[in-house]
């Protein structure tokens, strides 16, 4: 699995970027050989995988941003003359994290009620996949696990989250400032999308 | 809940991950691949992240108890690594380019034609142009299995790809690499006798780029023939010009392959690549076939997957088997000398090449079948294991059918093999080995049909023991087990003999 991996270049690509989003050569090397190791167990367990190009795109991406959220905030020390950071160490222990993770996916599903059918059906799937570890969770599969379109599952996710963060946001959950950030090409798929007038499943 | 900048945040991390895990991401791949292909990292780079990720997938290899993927990431590991520094780091005069401009010449009156019939290499037909080109500008082909673990040793030493003059010194034996048997592997010289007095039968097969897909050997030899003083000036003329077959610009990887397989596994009277290379290419496609399975295959699936593997390389799915067994046991051996004994992965290797039959015997008799087998004493003891491995390093077994005899193993056996392995003097030590392994078959064989000998001892021993034994030293429980046993032969000892008198 390796030597194909690293004949298609994907490797090289993985890690230049994984490096782009700040992480230095050694924390991307790690990410990717995370992900790589993420795609060995899930085809040992007999996971489908349909792309393992995406697969590992997806993983590392996580990945590294899992690592930024676990990184220590820096801020200048207030007593010092130069331009010197110091880190504040906030040690979370991984039994905290856990336990911090599992309330707020509580609070997370308790606002489901609030979204339509199509979107409440569409996040609580994604919702259950983050609180299992799933790290890929492709809109195939969620539309063919929940019986929709590959375009409603799109756009019921794309509406969901973003009514879900407006929610968060009304109840104090989230940063005044917080807004959920699509990449360009989602947000061109999501465009267009709304432009299509008959969408299965489209519920605003 | 109370509501701080930590929970906030771990809830805006719930949405995101959602979103992200979920994301449409083709346009990333396609990116990424992109990337790959078109700003690789540099070779220091390359070989630090293949480092980590074979790290890291020992480490979860070892946590799931999966030994095959940890055999096979430990025949993967050294060679990918070295892959990797040859690619990236090969000479242009390497690179498939340059010798992409060999041209053909018309000579002995023969211009460059079509080879017809069109002909048929593995099921498969493959068009080809027959004609003459020049010796010199036939480049030696580096991507040879056969050569593989020589380029290793060699760039691991030297930090550089060979030559071509180096690549041929390999061949013809002139550049000695350490752990290589001491006679011409490659049997150049015989081979350029040969092309001297008969010329070159066979046309050396070509890829369009001009890579020497078949005929290493017979190409060397020609050089060989070139610069020796032992051949005379007709016959070094006869092997300026030679005459090859080269594959059409339509030819794809699947028609190289094809012609590789036809020349080095289909049956054929010639110099085939050594079992030990063939049985590593069968093992890595064999892990490459498992990988790629949704799910761990089933013993149905996994002789299908056999199946499919012996058809793809023109051979028995028996063969398949036995060379898979004999790879886990060679991985073994590699990993034992490399890693516990420190020494150098290519002298190994080498021996692996050159005992490699001796593994199909250590693999005999795993299931049982006629009785205890070797693979399973071995098994049983991993000091006997590693100790053969030992003996067998430091040439200490001299012929393969010793190996059928370590399954006679008891303790004086162990104790004479020891005294073999600390033996400097590898003749002594091979006598020590076979002595001490005829011991061993004729005390088992004393053991289970020694019957006559065994009785007699055992009568005058008890003819000649004083009565008071009986009563002052002979244990409660031994004379019960004594009494039974008489007890229950002498029924049959009274009818025998009966029976005899009669």
């Amino acid at each position: 699995m390796t030597k194909v991996l690293y004949e298609t270049g994907i490797l090289d690509g993985l890690a230049r970027e994984t490096r782009k989003t700040g992480l230095n050569e050694a924390e991307a090397a790690d990410v990717v050989a995370e992900s790589v190791t993420a795609l060995y167990k899930a085809v040992r367990s007999g996971k489908e995988i349909r792309d393992a190009a995406a697969f590992l795109v997806r993983v590392s991406y996580n990945r590294a941003s899992d690592r930024f959220r676990r990184m220590p905030l820096t801020r200048p020390l207030d007593s010092a003359k130069e331009l010197v950071t110091q880190p504040v160490v906030e040690t979370i222990t991984p039994e905290e994290d856990e336990r911090r993770r599992a309330l707020m996916v509580t609070k997370v599903r308790e606002l489901l009620p609030s979204l339509g059918p199509t979107q409440r059906r569409v996040v609580a799937y994604i919702v259950d996949a983050v609180e299992d570890g799933d790290e890929d969770v492709p809109e195939e599969r969620i539309a063919a696990d929940l019986g929709l379109s590959q375009p409603a599952v799109h756009l019921a996710k794309w509406r969901g989250l973003n009514r879900l963060a407006d929610l968060a946001r009304e109840a104090g959950l989230v940063s005044n400032h917080y807004r959920l950030q699509p990449s360009k090409h989602i947000e061109e798929d999501a465009a267009a999308t709304d432009a299509a007038e008959e969408i299965p499943g489209r519920e605003n | 809940v109370e509501l701080t900048d930590h929970n906030q945040r771990e809830f805006e991390e719930i949405i995101e991950a959602a979103h992200r895990i979920s994301a449409d991401i083709g346009l990333h791949v396609e990116h990424t691949l992109r990337v790959g292909l078109q700003e690789p990292l540099s070779p220091e780079e390359q070989v630090s992240l293949l480092d980590r990720v074979l790290a890291e997938l020992r480490a979860a290899c070892e946590k799931l108890g999966d030994q095959k993927g940890l055999l096979s990431l430990a025949f993967s590991a050294t060679s990918l690594v070295e892959k990797a520094i040859r690619l990236r780091m090969a000479p242009a005069s390497n690179s498939p380019g340059e010798a992409a401009g060999i041209e053909f010449l018309e000579a002995n009156g023969i211009s460059p034609q079509k080879v017809q019939p069109t002909p048929i290499f593995h099921e498969r037909e493959i068009p080809m142009m027959a004609g003459y080109v020049r010796l010199e500008d036939i480049k030696l082909w580096p991507g040879n299995k056969r050569l593989e673990i020589h380029l290793a040793q060699f760039e691991q030493e030297n930090r550089r790809p060979p030559s071509q003059e180096e690549l041929r010194d390999i061949m013809t034996d002139e550049l000695r690499l350490p752990g290589l048997p001491p006679h011409d592997q490659f049997k150049i010289r015989e081979l350029a006798r040969s092309i001297a007095n008969n010329g070159v039968q066979r046309p050396p097969i070509l890829a369009y780029d001009g890579t020497l897909l078949d005929g290493n050997r017979r190409v060397t030899a020609c050089q060989h023939i070139l610069e020796s003083p032992d051949f005379s000036p007709a016959e070094k003329r006869r092997v300026q010009n030679i005459l090859v077959w080269r594959l059409s610009e339509y030819a794809g990887p699947e028609d190289q392959h094809a012609v590789i397989v036809a020349l080095n596994f289909e049956p054929e009277y010639r110099l085939r690549w050594p079992d030990y290379i063939r049985a590593r290419e069968i093992f890595e496609q064999w892990h490459a076939l498992i990988l790629m399975e949704r799910r761990t295959p089933s013993r149905g699936r996994e002789t299908e997957l056999k199946k499919q593997l012996a058809r793809q390389y023109a051979i028995s799915p028996n063969d398949v088997n036995r060379y898979l067994k004999m790879m886990m046991w060679a991985g073994e051996f590699e990993d034992y000398l490399t890693n516990d004994r420190n020494k150098n992965p290519h002298e190994v290797r080498h021996v692996s090449n050159e005992y490699f039959q001796y593994f199909d015997e250590i693999a005999k008799g795993r299931t049982g079948r006629k009785g205890r087998g070797v693979a399973q004493t071995l098994d049983e003891n991993e000091g006997l294991k590693h100790l053969l491995f030992d003996l067998l390093y430091e040439g200490k077994i001299d012929n393969f059918t010793w190996i059928r005899d370590f399954k006679y193993l008891d303790g004086e056996l162990y104790k004479n093999l020891e005294r073999a392995r600390k033996e400097p003097d590898v003749v002594a030590a091979q006598d020590l080995v076979e002595g001490a392994l005829a011991e061993a078959k004729a005390r088992n064989q004393e053991i289970t049909h020694g019957e006559n000998a065994k009785i007699a001892g055992f009568v005058a021993f008890l003819e000649k023991l004083p009565v008071s034994a009986f009563r002052d030293k002979i244990t409660e429980e031994s004379l019960n087990g004594l009494l039974r046993a008489l007890e229950l032969v002498r029924e049959h000892v009274e009818a025998r003999l009966k029976e005899k008198h009669a």
